[in-house]
């Protein structure tokens, strides 16, 4: 947030200081750019403009450095509290020779990054790492190329210091100089070694992460806590069980209270938009009240969970056996004979599930805590009936990620809730009992 | 129906109009734009939406707001003094005690209370206050190393 304030320029001053093709450049996700903490000589940050097209052959896919004296790294991978924004900012710093300082990051924005599928299996410093860290050494490459040339010197001999290209004659000249903010058209060839790990400086160092900076003063970071000017605030009611229909429910009363706006009835699908967010919650305790549904809720007792789990589980399966096992066995001295239990587990979150989205004339936009920013984009897509290129879908911390979770779940409700609502953010959060029943 | 509710949040007074049965949670995010504070379990049993209230540290995903009118509320916005972290904040980032980050709040205020009235804890009683804050990514063994540093960092 801090970033927005410092940078409230006009668009012209914009477009003049950045140097780049602006083409339908949306402020907002400057929201969710991490800054490195910025020292006083670094001047303010102005995030980058949006990229026509995201081509994750292109360097400038990957990495971005403006004319000021900035790194931008774009990730297709989520930040869930791994740490993978200082990560991969790290391994981008590393291969340009740039102070971390002047790093920053843009994750998981259908948007501006590229399409890197879902943020699981602990692999992003190995996917997206790999790819950054190509992408880095090949723009290091061509700036030094374009160094030499400038300074008329064999590239050979140059050396890096903190983004500035030093030639042995003592002449220098920076990355931002050279550039200009002007995009690094190159494709990635593959072809450029990136450098020695015996040559590292930041990698493998314990540099912080700015977002726990961040989550210890209370700065906005997680999806719950992104505040749009004119944002309204939805609950939404689902059914008691699997397959009930909502028969009947009078909205009159629902409808009267204070503070609400608009009440959704969609076939089964209810929900209700306020002004404020207690408002909403109380009209979904009156939707609850009023709802007749066809089949009314789970009741699992504890003690028929047992029972339950046996009989819907399926077969069993036979994991693996060891030749001879059986004879082993009967053979032993020792005989224990005993049933192990284990009832649901659940990949709870700490706070319930808590989505965003705009609907425009043009564009749809969903703030979201998934995993998969491209997959839950197409999803939603096919949900509305829109083009993909109609729906944006912007990455933003949730509560905790411990496996399969509400996130994309609330990210489509909150879609269709915005649809009814358009013009205006629709902040949709869930009830805990929407994460538990 | 709506009332007038006057609060004194991190030194400062105001009045909003609300129903006086909201919880003070929901006033703080989004009447005082106070986003420290976390809707965790709604059900008393997380701690994310701790503040310090009067000097003890206080859930406020039920209790209704108006019960803190005249209280001296104190969010985890508020704990800098003169620009300058608390010394519980600079120990969670010197420990970089946080994982998902979405407990820390509430690991901070309980912190911070406690180390008002017992300066100097133990080991044993830096477990008991935090033990119902619930953290689900398992940062506890830093969240005490951090509250430790803080210790030894606080005047006794």
């Amino acid at each position: 947030m801090e970033d927005l304030k410092q940078f409230n320029p006009t668009r012209r001053s914009f477009l003049k200081s950045t140097g780049h093709l602006l083409i339908g450049f949306n402020l907002l996700p400057l929201t969710f750019c991490q800054t490195k903490g910025a020292p006083n000589e670094i001047p303010p940050y102005a995030g980058v403009p949006l990229r026509p097209s995201i081509d994750n052959k292109l360097i400038d896919s990957w990495i971005r450095l403006d004319a000021k004296g900035h790194l931008t790294v774009l990730s297709g991978k989520q930040e869930l509290g791994q740490g993978i924004k200082i990560a991969l900012i790290q391994i981008a710093a590393e291969e340009l020779d740039i102070n971390p300082d002047r790093c920053h990051i843009i994750n998981s924005d259908t948007g501006q990054t590229a399409n890197e599928g879902f943020t699981a299996g602990s692999n992003s410093v190995e996917g997206s790492g790999s790819a950054i860290r190509q992408a880095a050494a090949e723009a290091r490459y061509h700036l030094l190329k374009m160094a030499g040339q400038k300074l008329n010197v064999n590239p050979d001999v140059l050396r890096v210091d903190d983004g500035v290209i030093i030639a042995n004659t003592g002449e220098k000249v920076s990355y931002w100089e050279l550039l200009q903010g002007k995009y690094i058209e190159e494709k990635i060839s593959g072809d450029i070694k990136p450098k020695k790990p015996e040559n590292y400086k930041y990698v493998g160092q314990p540099l912080h992460r700015d977002d726990i900076r961040k989550l210890v003063t209370g700065e906005s970071h997680f999806v719950h806590d992104l505040q749009m000017p004119g944002m309204v605030h939805a609950r939404v009611l689902h059914p008691p069980s699997y397959d009930a229909t909502l028969q009947s429910i009078d909205l009159t009363q629902v409808k009267a209270l204070h503070g609400v706006l608009k009440v959704i009835r969609n076939g089964s699908f209810l929900a209700v938009i306020a002004e404020r967010e207690y408002q909403a919650v109380k009209a979904r305790e009156m939707l609850k009240e009023l709802a007749v549904w066809t089949k009314s809720p789970i009741n699992t007792l504890p003690d028929q969970l047992r029972d339950d789990l046996l009989t819907t589980s399926g077969k069993p399966e036979e994991v693996e056996i060891s030749p001879g096992i059986a004879e082993i066995i009967s053979n032993s001295a020792i005989h224990h004979q005993a049933d192990y239990f284990r009832p649901y587990h659940m990949h709870a979150s700490m706070g319930p599930s808590c989505a965003v989205a705009l609907w425009e004339p043009n564009l749809l936009t969903v703030w979201s805590a998934t995993q998969g920013v491209y997959p839950v984009r197409n999803s939603i897509a096919d949900l509305l009936t829109l083009d993909k290129e109609k729906v944006r879908c912007i990455g933003v911390p949730g509560s905790g990620c411990y496996g399969h979770n509400g996130a994309d779940d609330v990210s489509g409700e909150v879609a269709i809730i915005a649809k009814e609502f358009p013009g205006k953010h629709v902040r949709l959060q869930w009830m805990r009992e929407d994460e538990h029943k | 129906m709506p009332q007038d509710i006057t609060l004194r949040v991190n030194g400062k007074t105001k009045t909003i109009s609300a129903d006086p049965e909201e919880p003070l949670l929901y006033i703080l995010r989004d009447e005082f734009g106070l986003k420290g504070a976390k809707y965790g379990c709604g059900l008393l049993q997380c701690g994310a939406c701790t503040v310090i209230a009067d000097a003890q540290a206080e859930t406020t995903c039920v209790r209704p707001c108006s019960s803190f009118e005249n209280a001296e509320i104190t969010t985890l916005e508020g704990l800098r003094q003169n620009g300058e972290l608390h010394p519980v904040q600079k120990a969670f980032i010197e420990t970089q005690a946080a994982q998902c980050g979405y407990c820390v709040n509430g690991m901070i205020m309980s912190t911070v209370a406690l180390l008002e009235k017992n300066p100097k804890p133990s080991e044993l009683e830096i477990r008991e206050v935090l033990n119902p804050v619930i953290c689900r990514c398992g940062t506890h063994s830093r969240f005490i190393k951090a509250v430790k540093l803080a210790s030894e960092n606080t005047k006794a």
